[in-house]
């Protein structure tokens, strides 16, 4: 849905985004991860089309946004990470507004808008004015605008950023809910744990430069050298380390707090026989899981800190 | 007729997507202000012409000078009102357009609703020609409500009802002109004031320039009739005009070129900016200036040139006075028309006012191509 290649950005003698390459398949909840200055709002901007590249393109939904910038337009919703409202128009007249700016016929204005408004729980202030919103209400309120041409792709700059905790919870619950509609969405937050609950792939970016992209289990994998298994056993510890670590499939085991953390590098869909072995040798095993994910930890090891 | 089918008529009016127009349009015109507005001046129009009647009613009698070419001295109290009363509508909308149009884009851009704008697929000549309808809707609003105060002053005597439809034909188009100007700056400039004040900059090169060069040229001894042949004259001036339109988009080509220029030359941005600023904008005035000096040095034969210039207080001016009608067109009208001497008031004023109007939307359109196209090649630098 969304192909990156090569693409570059400079600002004068400072290159935000360099030789940039990745590939966001449809339906993907796609995170966006860097510290400040790293280029995504670049990135995300000339994916817009409000930003030309200096180097190499993209294409979303098989348009160039070089080439093709308008098609891009019609198929992508963008929603910046500052933005500002018309305070003294109504809620239904703002979105009447953009579904006209996108040329959707008048006659079908009010049935989306009526739609959006739901789908953002803002049925209630259809009639009221965007200034009377709360901050999470007009963040909800940019969303639904970005929703009001029914686009593929959603460009999402830091969404729920000055959030309280409730409002990102909505957020969070209403990008899931697009993502359920299939839309594919490309979203940059510095919020990591919500990335890791909302987000099926992720690409870290720093100095402008790709670090890693794929799915967060793939890159956990990457950096680890293998699956993180947690083995809860009853009694017998520390033979339970040695049986484990000469099984196959299994690239080192550590003891620790009353549980082994294994490394496991055979095929993924074959650990039950590591489970199967260990209750074979007689071992009374409590439980046996995949190490979570731990975005946070991904990205503090694979970040230097650095911006560009 | 539903909001659906008005705006499909705008659109079709527009040859343009009219989103921004209809929503600028449903927020100027929204709750108490509007209607204020009207009330304020309509009251403020009537005052102009009590104010022009109570002048006369001082000063009476004054030197005769009709509307028309009819009339009589006793006339004179209705010349007075009409006169104060044009010049309030002129100069409410040297204030207001301008004003309300450079804050136009610029405004989106400090509201930072500009990207979202951007994002959309509206063109940039769509949001300049939206903006230019809004800027324009008031100003054109306000010059219909003082069409019937100027009935009034038909009725005092001395004006003909031509000369209304002169006047108040011509200021919509000088609200053009004014709207466009303003809106190439609110294209350029980053944020509402820096515009507004770029364009009441422009404003006063434009509109003040000629008149205070002549002055100062002719304090200077600097012109003096008969240094060059009429004809020479004539037809610098005419070539002059003819390429005025190509000064203005060289004129951001030069911005351009200076910028780059002085680039490398490893100046700091700021300086950089403001010599190419300066630089433009001097090569710019000096270039009217030129055009202007030329106009004064021929008065007799090149009014009508000088009018071609689009200046809207100019414009105004030649419609209401009969002195400068006949000192600019005079022997040039009498000549073409093989009358000889001075042709009649009206016939002068039927011309003068289709080259007035017909020059100020045409440099009104100019600023017009000029704000689409620095709108849609800014648009990295609009962020």
């Amino acid at each position: 849905m969304v192909q990156i290649k090569g693409l570059t950005k400079r600002y004068a003698k400072l290159t935000a985004v360099d030789d940039l390459s990745f590939h966001i398949a449809r339906g993907d909840a796609f995170g966006f991860i860097g510290p400040n200055g790293a280029g995504k709002t670049t990135t995300i901007r000339m994916l817009a089309t409000l930003l030309t590249p200096d180097e190499g393109t993209a294409l979303v939904s098989g348009h160039d946004i070089r080439q093709d910038p308008e098609s891009v337009r019609a198929k992508v919703g963008y929603m910046p990470d500052f933005f500002g409202l018309y305070d003294d128009m109504r809620v239904w007249e703002y979105l009447d507004f953009f579904g006209a700016a996108y040329r959707v016929p008048a006659s079908d204005r009010p049935g989306l808008i009526d739609d959006v408004l739901e789908l953002t729980d803002l049925t209630g202030k259809k009639d009221a004015y965007v200034d009377a919103l709360s901050r999470g209400m007009k963040q909800r309120l940019c969303l639904a605008k970005t929703l009001v041409h029914d686009p593929d792709v959603l460009l999402l700059d830091e969404p729920a950023s000055g959030l309280d905790p409730r409002a990102r919870i909505e957020i969070r619950e209403l990008l899931l809910e697009l993502c359920k509609m299939d839309k594919t969405i490309l979203i940059s937050s510095h919020i990591l744990t919500e990335m890791s609950e909302l987000c099926n792939k992720v690409a870290i970016i720093e100095q402008g430069k790709l670090v890693m992209a794929g799915a967060v289990a793939e890159i956990s994998n990457r950096l680890e050298g293998g699956l993180r298994l947690v083995i809860r056993i009853k009694d017998s510890l520390e033979e339970a380390c040695v049986f484990t670590a000469n099984l196959p499939g299994i690239a080192g085991v550590e003891p620790r707090d009353g549980h082994l953390e294994a490394t496991y590098v055979g095929e993924p869909d074959a650990q039950h026989e590591v489970l199967s072995a260990l209750v074979t040798g007689g071992f009374r095993v409590q439980s046996f899981t995949e190490q979570e994910t731990n975005l946070e930890s991904m990205y503090m090891r694979l970040t230097r800190g650095v911006v560009s | 007729m539903s909001a659906a089918t008005g705006e499909r008529m705008l659109g079709r009016l527009l040859h343009c997507n009219p989103a921004v127009a209809t929503q600028e349009l449903r927020r100027q015109m929204r709750g108490w202000r509007p209607f204020a507005s009207v009330l304020a001046w309509t009251v403020l129009c009537t005052l102009a012409v009590l104010t022009g009647l109570a002048i006369y009613a001082i000063n009476s009698p004054v030197r005769s000078a009709t509307y028309g070419g009819m009339g009589s001295q006793e006339q004179d109290a209705g010349v007075l009102a009409f006169t104060i009363l044009i010049a309030t509508e002129m100069g409410v909308l040297l204030l207001l357009v301008p004003i309300q149009a450079a804050a136009a884009i610029a405004g989106e851009r400090e509201k930072q609703t500009i990207e979202m704008l951007r994002a959309t697929l509206l063109t940039a000549r769509d949001v300049v020609t939206g903006k230019l309808v809004s800027s324009m809707a008031m100003a054109v609003l306000l010059v219909l409500i003082a069409i019937p105060v100027a009935m009034w002053c038909l009725t005092l005597g001395g004006v003909s009802r031509a000369v209304v439809f002169w006047s108040h034909t011509y200021l919509p188009a000088a609200a053009f002109w004014l709207a466009t100007l303003g809106l190439v700056f609110s294209a350029w400039r980053p944020r509402s004031t820096d515009a507004i004040g770029w364009t009441l900059g422009a404003m006063l090169v434009i509109i003040l320039g000629p008149p205070g060069f002549h002055l100062l040229a002719n304090g200077m001894g600097m012109i003096y009739y008969g240094a060059a042949s009429d004809t020479v004259l004539n037809a610098v001036l005419g070539a002059l005009v003819a390429v005025g339109a190509a000064v203005t988009w060289g004129t951001l080509r030069l911005f351009r070129f200076l910028y780059s220029a002085l680039g490398d030359m490893g100046w700091a941005q700021t300086r950089r900016r403001a010599a190419a600023v300066l630089g433009s904008i001097g090569t710019f005035t000096l270039f009217w200036l030129a055009l202007v000096s030329y106009a004064f040095t021929a008065a007799d034969e090149t009014g009508l040139l000088l009018l071609a210039t689009g200046n809207p207080v100019l414009g105004i001016a030649a419609l209401l006075s009969t002195d400068f009608t006949e000192d600019i067109l005079g022997s040039s009208w009498g000549t073409w028309t093989g009358r000889g001497g001075h042709g009649s008031a009206v016939d002068l004023r039927w011309l003068l006012w289709t080259v007035a109007t017909g020059s100020t939307l045409f440099w009104g359109c100019i600023n017009w191509l000029v704000a689409t196209r620095v709108l849609a090649r800014h648009r990295e630098a609009m962020q």
